[in-house]
């Protein structure tokens, strides 16, 4: 197993109305190539924050972060965009599809940042369409006129079009109801199984079951890591493991 | 009421750079609209008061006394609407010649005592305080716009001889401050110089002037027509006026200023309506979260619909407001210009009922306006505020150019969705930028004809012309003189050109007279038909045609010293300088009516590179025993244009600055409203890997359209519509159809800097692309 991204002492800080608010406090974390990392912790803890650095969205104030061999904290904006491109995939917590465009079009931009051939590229679409269950007609719907699950599935086809080395996901389920949320996660873990590394933040603690491996943030920093092995359904005693960590810290 | 004021300050407090730019085009509009109105109604209640101040008569006759012999006085006693009639004696010299601002005109002079008759309506201004020989007093239009001052010689031309005076003074008086060429002037002398020069003329010019009050206002041109109808006029002249033509004459070049600053607020106007419906469109855009919220914590539409109306009627309340102070301000430094475009002292100042009157109108369309345009806001539902909170006003619902489909390069593909996703917005930013076009366009035509290119326009406002004017000496006639003159060297051609009275009915019509049409040079008089050629043909003036209710192929008669004969309409003619009352006839046709005409004046044409004023010394002379004098007529009228040039011209450099400028901030806004609309997806766009370059990119193809198709609508526009609005324009001052030379390559040169202007704002602009960060609060 090789480490695909690594966090080394990264510290991040907002300034509101010229006081400052230290959000990341220091963060050291390694995530390796096929794993699947829940992060958990209270709400404010800094785990959107600590996303958006790991996946270079956001700037950071100090440290060090080493993805797939680059040290892209100093990457600038543009660098920074063209990197994600081809390493990142997203799936966000709320509907964040074009709004202007069918679904299907909202994948093929995507592709068509990484390679000239359309054809290719919307082929493999159609094919990962019809892995998440999503058919030809509602592939030709625009955004306002799907359901929440449909859009999140879609975003999931979005984010592994490019093949990335790292999907980040951030409470991909918080909008969605129970069932659909077990679609999307079924999907997670699908992906993952066929080999992709992917980060998810999370507050549900039945979602971060799917993970191998719980991080969990408090005060800006790491408070803990728990290695669960590989997501079981019926394994019962990897449930009460993460539910022990999680209450040792508070949960 | 107060939880919709909460919300309008709050939604104010947000856009700054939109607001002040609102609030500056209102500013704008207001001015324009309080100036030009003032102007218009002002003015035209100011010359009302001064004529009711002075009692100034209904109708106005003046004439040699034979007009007004016991007959035809009986005539007006008789008439039942007819109050009373005032007669005072004068001296009536027709065609009297007289300078004014340079140019030499034509009018019938009227001279009268001073204090010594029964007309009264004069009042002096401005008086020497000691009165020197040969006195004389002349309006005060002299000394506004015609150059001259106290002390100054004053020349009158009248049959051949000059006579000099030195004003001694400035009058104002309704009917007789009028200085245009085919009406009537008055001047007024003491008692002694009065006798003196009334001593040198026969009876033949001793006339009468009569000031006809009627009952009934509306009856004057009735009344001044059944009376010039029934009197025998004989062979006498005499010269008449209401006083609405009066009024028409002494408003029309002001008028005219206010009409094209009206037109120019209007476009102002619709440029801010736009620009509001617009900004209002991609607020609600940006809005649309808060608006659900409010909706469901229990706004209901029609307060927040009223919250954002009443946004709009704040700004464009503190916008009139500031245009209503300043006008004032402006007001009072154009007033003395403005002024000095008639003979009544304009005493007008900006009423305060005019900026609230236009306040309020303003008010009202901005507050309609952006009322219905927020009404749009009904469609969001409270549940948005909940689930995906990123929904559209405008859901999209039509796949224009899938890209999936698309055989277009990647970004340009990107671009036609951005082109066609904006569809609304983008279609009014071309109305916009077209017209934006149009009027710089318009502006640009104008001052091409007006400073550069002059001729055209000049030959719009005159009527045939050429470099020298000639006078023929009537005691040494030459019958060939016009070919004598055109043999000079440096000579092009040389004809007799004469400009004399005719009548028709009662009506006086100037009447152009020459040989050969062929042979003249101002080829914008004809706007109709042909030039007469034949001695039963006959050319009329446009506004003319339009009162008799005369169309080309039909008759028209004319008598000239009780000659009648019939002429038939070959053509319409327009000129400015009659207000549309002439015609033109051909020498052979003019003798019908007056068997001992004899040419008077000879136009010279010189061949290109001559110098006019050696031409006219060696001409003086060499030809001294033939001609009784002869002018610079390209000087004079340079000169006469002059004032009227430099007026337009300010007038047009100005606009063109505001042009500009509101171009650029609105060119600014826009953008700033369709970066904002799309804010959310360009966020999105980075986070899944484009880099700032390429959405600009996108940005940038996606407004070349508009650019583009607003430009050149706004070209079509100028090609199609130039012409017709500077009819409009010109309309009043007798021009029915002024084909301005449109210069292709002018026209195309600022549609492609307009262009340039746009791609490159856009550019700059699109720049704040890469302050947005994939990352939001709102986002994720
Ligand atoms: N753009 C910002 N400007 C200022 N402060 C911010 C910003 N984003 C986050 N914060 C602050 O940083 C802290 C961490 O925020 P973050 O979004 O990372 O929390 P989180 O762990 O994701 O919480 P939640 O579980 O509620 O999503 C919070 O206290 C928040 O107020
Ligand atoms: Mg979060």
């Amino acid at each position: 197993m090789s480490t695909i991204l690594k966090a080394i002492n990264v510290k991040k800080s907002y300034a509101v109305d010229s006081r400052k608010q230290e959000v990341l406090k220091g963060v050291d974390l390694q995530i390796e190539k096929g794993d699947f990392a829940v992060i958990m912790g209270s709400s404010g803890a800094g785990k959107s924050t600590l996303l958006y650095a790991l996946s270079g969205m956001d700037n950071i104030d100090s440290g060090k972060i080493v993805f797939s061999n680059c040290n892209i904290e100093g990457y600038s904006a543009d660098k920074m965009s063209v990197f994600r491109r081809k390493h990142c995939g997203f799936v966000f917590q709320q509907n964040n599809l074009l709004d202007n465009m069918s679904l299907i079009d909202n994948v093929i931009v995507s592709g068509m940042l990484c390679t000239n051939s359309r054809k290719e590229i919307l082929a493999k679409a159609e094919k990962l369409f019809e892995k998440v269950n999503i058919s030809k007609e509602i592939q030709r719907k625009f955004p306002s006129q799907i359901s929440g699950g449909e859009a999140q599935r879609a975003g999931i086809v979005r984010a592994i079009i490019n093949e990335p080395d790292v999907v980040f996901a951030d409470e991909p389920t918080g909008s969605l109801d129970y069932s659909n949320g077990q679609v999307v996660l079924d999907l997670l873990t699908d992906i993952h199984k066929s080999g992709q590394t992917i980060i998810m933040v999370t507050h549900d603690i039945r979602s971060a079951f799917r993970g191998n491996k719980v991080i969990f943030v408090r005060d800006g920093m790491v408070g803990g890591i728990c290695e669960l092995g590989e997501y079981d359904e019926k394994d019962d005693e990897r449930k009460e493991k993460l539910r022990c960590f999680l209450e040792e810290r508070g949960w | 009421m107060k939880r919709i004021l909460l919300l309008t300050f709050a939604n104010l407090r947000r856009s700054g750079g939109q607001n002040a730019f609102l609030t500056f085009l209102i500013t704008l509009i207001t001015l324009f609209c309080v100036l030009s109105l003032t102007v218009m109604l002002g003015f035209m209640s100011c010359f009302d008061k001064a004529a009711e101040k002075a009692d100034a008569p209904e109708i106005f006759v003046a004439g040699q006394n034979e007009l007004f012999d016991a007959d035809n006085k009986n005539i007006l006693d008789t008439d039942s609407r007819v109050e009373r009639t005032v007669y005072s004696d004068v001296l009536y010299l027709d065609s009297a010649q007289i300078t004014f601002a340079g140019t030499k005109k034509s009018v019938a002079l009227i001279a009268m005592p001073l204090d010594k008759q029964e007309y009264k309506s004069y009042e002096i201004v401005e008086e020497m305080d000691d009165i020197p020989e040969n006195a004389i007093y002349v309006s005060r239009y002299f000394k506004e716009s015609g150059d001259y001052e106290l002390g100054e010689r004053f020349d009158i031309r009248y049959d051949k001889i000059v006579y000099h005076f030195v004003i001694a003074g400035f009058t104002e008086d309704i009917y007789l401050g009028c200085v245009h060429s085919d009406t009537q002037t008055g001047v007024v002398l003491p008692e002694d110089d009065y006798v003196n020069f009334a001593n040198r003329f026969s009876s033949n010019e001793n006339g009468k002037v009569a000031d006809i009050y009627i009952k009934d206002k509306e009856q004057a041109q009735a009344v001044m027509s059944d009376f010039l109808n029934k009197a025998e006029t004989g062979t006498s002249k005499y010269c008449s006026m209401t006083y609405d033509v009066c009024r028409n004459y002494a408003t029309m070049e002001p008028s005219i200023m206010a009409i094209l600053l009206l037109s120019f607020a209007v476009l102002l106007l619709i440029i801010a309506l736009s620009v509001t419906v617009y900004i209002i469109r991609g607020n609600l855009v940006r809005e649309i979260k808060n608006i659900s919220i409010l909706k469901s914590i229990g706004y209901s539409s029609n307060s927040i619909t009223l919250s954002f109306a009443l946004q709009y009627t704040i700004l464009t309340l503190i916008g009139a407001v500031i245009g209503g102070i300043l006008s004032f301000v402006v007001y009072s430094k154009i007033a003395g210009s403005m002024q000095s475009l008639t003979w009544i002292a304009i005493k007008t100042a900006i009423t305060p009922v005019m900026p609230v009157y236009v306040m309020l109108v303003i008010m009202s369309i901005f507050f309609m306006v952006s009322y219905i345009t927020a009404l749009k806001l009904r469609k969001v539902s409270p549940c948005k505020a909940f689930n995906s909170a990123q929904e559209q006003v405008n859901t999209f619902k039509k796949d224009v150019m899938p890209v999936y489909k698309s055989r277009l390069p990647f970004h340009v593909s990107m671009a036609v969705k951005m082109f066609f996703g904006s569809f609304k917005q983008n279609l009014m930013m071309i109305a916009v930028l077209a017209i934006i076009s149009f009027v710089l366009g318009y502006v640009a035509v104008l001052n091409y004809n007006i400073s550069v290119d002059t001729k055209k326009f000049v030959d719009v406002l005159m009527y045939e012309y050429a470099d020298i004017t000639a006078y023929a000496n009537p005691t040494n006639y030459y019958d060939d003189l016009d070919a004598i003159l055109g043999s000079e060297e440096g000579a092009d051609d040389a004809i007799f050109f004469e400009t004399l009275q005719v009548q028709t009915g009662n009506v006086n019509m100037y009447a152009y007279v020459t040989n050969d049409y062929g042979r003249t040079r101002n080829d914008s008089i004809v706007y109709e038909g042909c030039h007469p050629s034949a001695e039963n043909e006959i050319a009329i003036g446009g506004k003319s045609a339009v009162y008799f209710n005369k169309s080309i192929g039909d008759t028209i008669s004319l008598d000239s010293s009780g000659n009648k004969c019939e002429y038939t309409i070959t053509g319409l003619i327009q000129t400015s300088m009659d207000n549309g009352f002439d015609c033109e006839l051909t020498t052979d046709g003019y003798k019908r009516i007056n068997p001992g005409f004899k040419p008077n004046t000879v136009l010279i044409y010189l061949k290109e590179n001559v110098d006019t004023d050696a031409f006219l010394d060696t001409i003086i002379q060499k030809h001294q025993s033939q001609i009784s004098g002869a002018v610079n007529t390209k000087l004079t009228i340079e000169q006469s244009m002059g004032s009227y040039v430099s007026l337009v011209d300010g007038l047009l450099i100005s606009f063109s600055f505001i042009s500009v400028v509101i171009i650029w901030i609105l060119l600014y806004l826009l953008i700033k409203v369709q970066l904002r609309r799309n804010d959310r997806n360009f966020r999105i766009q980075k986070a899944i890997g484009f880099t700032s370059w390429q959405i600009r990119l996108e940005v940038f193809l996606s407004f070349v359209p508009v650019g583009a198709v607003g430009a050149v609508i706004g070209g079509l526009l100028i090609f199609l519509l130039a012409n017709k609005f500077s009819n409009t324009l010109f309309g009043t001052m007798g021009i029915m159809q002024a084909d301005f030379i449109i210069s292709y390559p002018m026209v195309a040169a600022i549609l492609v800097m307009l262009m340039t202007v746009t791609f490159l704002l856009t550019f700059i602009i699109t720049d704040r692309i890469k302050y947005i960060v994939p990352k939001s609060k709102n986002m994720l």
